[in-house]
C-alpha cells in the first residue's frame, strides 16, 4: 500500500488493478476503485464475490498480489499522514467481559490516543452510539443492536478518515438500523468516508451515495442506483397490460409477449406515463390489468449476476 | 424418537473428529503411558530396579562382602561411589575365618551351606581379598563422604545410598561379645523420593548379616568339633599326610566361650531345660547350664531348646539349634540407621515437589487457556481490528506471550505461597531458586502455549489438542507419578517435557537445595525452548492476518 497527497482531491482511497489469490483462487481480478471523502459506499455482491478479500486489502491485512492501494493525505488536514483507516468487523469484535467504557478505552489505546484526549473522545464516542447509559455495563449484557453500536465505536476513536464495515447491520432491528445508519451519515457529514458491505438491498438503495457490485472478483458495476439501472437496465421504469385473451392488433411503442397476453413499454420518467394511457386510448386497447413497475437494485444485481445459486 | 436422538449423537460424534479422539484416543494413550510407566517402571517384578550406591570412609573385608552380596542382588544394581580401596597393597590378605579358613577339612566346610553361599559371593569380589587383616588404614574424613553422598543423590542415578561408617568391623568376629559394644553400623541414605528402596535394602541388609552370623557360628561349631576330637585323641593330617600338632592349630580354632555371642541372651536354660528330662544331653542345674557331654564350663547362651526330639549326638543338636538361630540374630549384629540429609535440613521437601508436579500440570493447562484467547480474538475480528490499528502483529505475540508468562510466574507463586503456609517448604530459604526456576518454567510453557494456539485453526481444535498434550506430558513428565518411580527410559522419554526439566530444576532447588549454579542445564533447557519455540511462533504467526 502507497501513500500520496490528495492535493485538493476528495479522494482518499484508490485502488488500481489490485489482484489477489486467496486461497487457491483469484479472489480480486483487477480491481480499481475511489473512494471520496464524505462518501457513503455500499459494496455489493453475492457470497464468494470477494468483498472481504478487497477490504482485508484495503486495511492491510492481507498484501495484494500485484495493483496499487493508496491511502491519501487529505490537503487540509492537520496530519501530515495519510487518512487513517478504521475497520468494523463483520462480527461483535469487542471483548465481551469488559465494559462499554473499557472496551473504548483499550481500542483507543490501541490507535494511539491516551490521556484526558481518549476520555473526551470516549464521552463523545458514548454520546454518539448512544451508549452513554450503559458505559458500565459488561459489553456481553448489552442487547444486539447496543453491542452493534459498540462495535463501531470502538473503531472510530481515533477519528479515522475511512471506514470499513463488514455488514454492520446484520441481525439488528430496524430501530437499531436506523440509530447506525444515523450515525454512519454524522461520520460523513465530518468528511469521512465509509465504505460497507451488505446484503441488505434496501439500505443500499436508500443509503448509500454510490453502489458498487462485484462479482467474481470483479468490480461489474460501479456508481449512484440510476447510474446502474441505466448502465444495466437502460430505462428505470417500465409499463405492463396484460390482456385476457391474446391481442392480435399491433400496440407501438409496447412488446407484446408470447402468447400475446402482455405486453411491456420502458418509460424514462413517471411524467411520460398519461402519455402512454393516452396511446392505449387511441388505439382503443382496453387491457385487463396495467401495472407500473421501477428497476431496482435487485434488478440490476440479477442482471448483472445472473439468476443462478452462488456458494 | 429415542433412536432419532441417539442417531443425532452418533452423527455429530461421527462428524467431529476432535470428539473422536477426545473419546476414544485420548484414553488409549493415557493407559498406554500409564501401562509403560507402571510395567517398568514402579517396583513391579519388571525392568525397574533399585540403584543403589555404595561408599564406606574406610575399606573393610566385611564391607566389600557387603558390596558384593548387593552387587549379585538381581533385584540392584549397585555401583560403588568412592574408591579409597585400589589403594590397597596387593599382598594383603583376609584373615576373615567365614572366607578363609583353609585349615579344617573339605569335608567340615560341606556341612554348611550358607558359609558356601557367602563363600563364593565374597570370592567373586576380588576387592575384598585385597583388604588387610584390619582394613584399610585409608580413612575418609565425614565431610568428603558427605560431600559424595550429596553429589550422588543430585545427580539422581540414585534411589538409595548405603553408607559404611569408618569403625564398620573387617569381619563379623570383631563384634564383641559384650553387649554395651556397637554392633555393625549401617546408614541407609535416602532422599525421601523412593520409600520402597530403603525397606527393601534394609531387607537385603539384613539377610546378609544373617547368613553372616550363620557362617560364622557354623565356623566357630566347626572349631568346637575339632577341639572336641582333638581332646578326644583324633588328628589332623596335614598335606602331606603328616599329623597336626594341636599348638599349631590353635591360632584357628576359636575358643567356644566365642561363639556365645551369638545366641540369644534372653532364653536362659533354667527357662528351658529345667526339669525337662529329656534335656538329658545338657545337664542344668537351677543358675543355668554347666555342662555339656560332661565337659564344664558351657556358656549359659548356648542353651537352646531343640524342636525336634532331643538326639544322641549333641553336635547335631547344636548345628542345628545355631542354623535356626542365626537370623534371628541379625537384629543384634548390624544396626540399621536411615538417613535423609533434605528431610534433616527442611520441614516438608516433598510437598514442595507435589506443588511444582500440580503447578506445571495447571500452568500448562491455564497457559493454553490464554493463548486460545488469540483463536477467539482471531474469531470474533477482535485481533483484526487491533492488526488495522497501531498495534502490529509483533506488538501482539509479545503482548500476549509477556501476559501468560506473568500469569504463570503469578499462578505458580500463590501454589507456593499456599504451599508455605499450609506445609512450610521454606520458601524464603529458596526464594532465588524459586524465582529462576519459576520464571524459566513460565517462560518455557507460555512459548509453548503461543506455539500451539498459532498452529491449531479453531479454539476447539486447541483445546482438543492441549488435552491431549498436555495430559500426556504431565504424566510422563511427573506431573503425575513421581519420576523416581519410573524406569530409565520413562525418564528419558519425560526429558521432552517442560514437566520433567522444571520438576528436575524444583527438586534441585527445595530437595536437594542446590545452589544456583546447579540449575544451568535445566534453566538453559526451559529458557532455549522458550526462546525456540517463540520463534517458531513469530515466524508462523503471519496465519493471523491471512485469517
Amino acid at each position: 500500500m502507497t501513500e500520496s497527497t490528495a492535493a485538493k482531491s476528495a479522494c482518499v482511497l484508490s485502488l488500481e488493478n489490485v489482484r489477489k489469490k486467496y486461497r487457491g483462487r483469484e479472489a480480486l481480478k483487477g480491481i480499481s476503485l475511489e473512494l471520496n471523502a464524505g462518501e457513503l459506499l455500499g459494496f455489493f455482491g453475492p457470497n464468494g464475490a470477494g468483498k472481504t478479500t478487497m477490504i482485508r486489502c484495503i486495511s492491510g491485512l492481507l498484501r495484494p498480489g500485484s495493483g496499487k492501494i493508496t491511502r491519501h493525505v487529505l490537503a487540509d488536514s492537520v496530519s501530515t499522514g495519510p487518512v487513517r483507516l478504521g475497520l468494523v468487523p463483520q462480527n461483535l469484535a469487542v471483548y465481551p467481559d469488559l465494559t462499554v467504557q473499557q472496551n473504548l478505552e483499550v481500542f483507543g489505546r490501541l490507535e494511539g490516543v491516551s490521556g484526558r484526549p481518549l476520555r473526551d473522545r470516549i464521552g463523545e464516542v458514548l454520546k454518539w452510539a448512544s451508549l452513554e447509559d450503559r458505559a458500565k455495563s459488561l459489553a456481553k449484557t448489552l442487547s444486539g443492536g447496543m453491542q452493534r453500536r459498540l462495535n463501531i465505536a470502538c473503531s472510530v476513536l481515533h477519528r479515522p478518515g475511512i471506514l470499513l464495515l463488514d455488514e454492520p447491520t446484520v441481525g439488528v432491528d430496524p430501530q437499531s438500523r436506523e440509530r447506525i445508519y444515523a450515525m454512519l451519515q454524522e461520520l460523513t457529514a465530518q468528511g469521512a468516508a465509509v465504505l460497507l458491505t451488505t446484503h441488505q438491498l434496501e439500505e443500499v438503495e436508500t443509503r448509500c451515495d454510490r453502489i458498487v457490485v462485484m462479482d467474481h472478483g470483479t468490480i461489474v458495476a460501479n456508481g449512484t442506483l440510476s447510474d446502474l439501472v441505466q448502465q444495466t437496465i437502460g430505462q428505470p421504469h417500465r409499463v405492463i397490460l396484460r390482456f385476457d385473451h391474446p391481442y392480435t392488433k399491433p400496440l407501438a411503442s409496447f412488446t407484446l409477449d408470447e402468447p400475446r397476453t402482455s405486453a411491456t413499454c420502458a418509460i424514462k420518467s413517471m411524467k411520460e406515463l398519461p402519455q402512454v394511457l393516452s396511446v392505449l386510448k387511441q388505439l382503443d386497447c382496453e387491457p385487463s390489468q396495467i401495472d407500473v413497475r421501477s428497476y431496482g437494485l435487485q434488478d440490476v444485481f440479477l442482471e448483472l449476476t445472473g439468476r443462478s445459486l452462488r456458494e | 424418537m429415542i433412536l432419532t436422538i441417539l442417531r443425532i449423537l452418533y452423527l455429530r460424534l461421527r462428524n467431529n473428529p476432535l470428539e473422536l479422539l477426545l473419546v476414544f484416543v485420548m484414553p488409549v494413550i493415557f493407559f498406554s503411558i500409564f501401562a509403560a510407566i507402571f510395567s517398568n517402571g514402579i517396583a513391579t517384578g519388571g525392568d525397574k530396579k533399585l540403584r543403589v550406591g555404595w561408599i564406606s570412609n574406610r575399606d573393610t573385608a566385611l564391607g566389600f562382602q557387603l558390596l558384593g552380596f548387593l552387587e549379585q542382588n538381581s533385584s540392584l544394581i549397585c555401583t560403588r561411589l568412592n574408591s579409597s580401596a585400589d589403594e590397597m597393597t596387593s599382598d594383603a590378605i583376609t584373615s576373615d575365618p567365614t572366607i578363609a579358613d583353609q585349615t579344617t577339612s573339605d569335608q567340615l566346610v560341606s556341612d554348611q551351606p550358607a558359609l558356601d553361599q557367602t563363600n563364593s559371593e565374597v570370592s567373586a569380589d576380588q576387592t575384598a581379598n585385597e583388604v588387610n587383616e584390619n582394613g584399610s588404614d585409608n580413612v575418609q574424613d565425614d565431610a568428603t563422604i558427605e560431600s559424595q553422598i550429596a553429589d550422588a543423590q543430585k545427580s539422581g542415578r540414585y534411589d538409595l545410598i548405603v553408607r559404611l561408617p569408618a569403625d564398620f568391623p573387617n569381619h563379623l568376629n570383631d563384634v564383641s561379645d559384650n553387649e554395651d559394644q556397637p554392633v555393625c553400623q549401617v546408614s541407609l541414605v535416602t532422599d525421601g523420593q523412593n520409600p520402597m528402596a530403603v525397606s527393601m535394602v534394609t531387607s537385603i541388609v539384613k539377610g546378609f548379616f544373617a547368613q553372616k552370623r550363620a557362617a560364622v557360628a557354623g565356623e566357630h561349631l566347626l572349631s568346637l568339633r575339632t577341639t572336641a576330637e582333638l581332646a578326644a585323641g583324633a588328628r589332623v593330617l596335614d598335606a602331606e599326610g603328616r599329623p597336626v600338632p594341636p599348638q599349631a592349630m590353635a591360632p584357628v580354632i576359636a575358643a567356644p566361650g566365642d561363639v556365645a555371642q551369638f545366641f540369644d541372651a534372653a532364653r536362659e536354660p533354667t527357662d528351658i531345660f529345667v526339669n525337662d528330662k529329656n534335656a538329658g544331653w545338657i545337664q542344668t542345674n537351677p543358675e543355668g547350664v554347666n555342662s555339656m557331654n560332661g565337659q564344664e564350663g558351657v556358656p549359659s547362651r548356648w542353651a537352646i531348646a531343640p524342636d525336634k526330639p532331643p538326639s544322641d549326638n549333641p553336635t547335631q543338636l547344636l548345628e542345628t539349634a545355631l542354623a535356626e538361630k542365626a537370623v534371628s540374630d541379625t537384629d543384634d549384629a548390624v544396626n540399621i540407621s536411615v538417613e535423609n540429609p533434605q528431610a534433616a535440613s527442611q520441614e516438608n521437601p516433598r510437598i514442595a515437589m507435589y506443588a511444582a508436579g500440580i503447578a506445571v500440570l495447571f500452568l500448562l493447562f491455564s497457559a493454553t487457556g490464554n493463548a486460545a484467547a488469540l483463536l477467539e480474538e482471531a474469531e470474533s475480528g477482535t485481533l483484526d481490528r487491533i492488526l488495522v490499528s497501531k498495534a502490529g502483529l509483533f506488538h501482539i505475540v509479545v503482548g500476549k506471550w509477556l501476559g501468560i508468562l506473568l500469569l504463570g510466574c503469578l499462578q505458580i507463586t500463590v501454589m507456593f505461597l499456599w504451599a508455605e503456609l499450609a506445609f512450610k517448604i521454606q520458601l524464603g530459604k529458596h526464594l532465588i531458586g524459586f524465582c529462576v526456576m519459576t520464571f524459566s518454567t513460565a517462560a518455557a510453557t507460555a512459548s509453548f502455549a503461543m506455539l500451539l494456539a498459532t498452529l491449531c485453526k479453531t479454539r476447539a481444535q486447541l483445546n482438543a489438542v492441549s488435552v491431549v498434550i498436555i495430559l500426556s506430558m504431565s504424566a510422563v513428565g511427573g506431573s503425575m507419578i513421581p519420576r523416581f518411580a519410573m524406569s530409565d527410559r520413562m525418564k528419558e522419554i519425560g526429558r521432552w517435557t517442560f514437566n520433567a526439566w522444571a520438576l528436575d530444576g524444583y527438586q534441585k532447588v527445595f530437595w536437594y537445595q542446590s545452589p544456583l549454579s546447579s540449575l544451568q542445564t535445566e534453566v538453559t533447557v526451559l529458557l532455549g525452548s522458550s526462546v525456540v519455540l517463540g520463534l517458531l511462533t513469530l515466524m508462523l504467526s503471519g496465519r493471523w492476518k491471512r485469517g
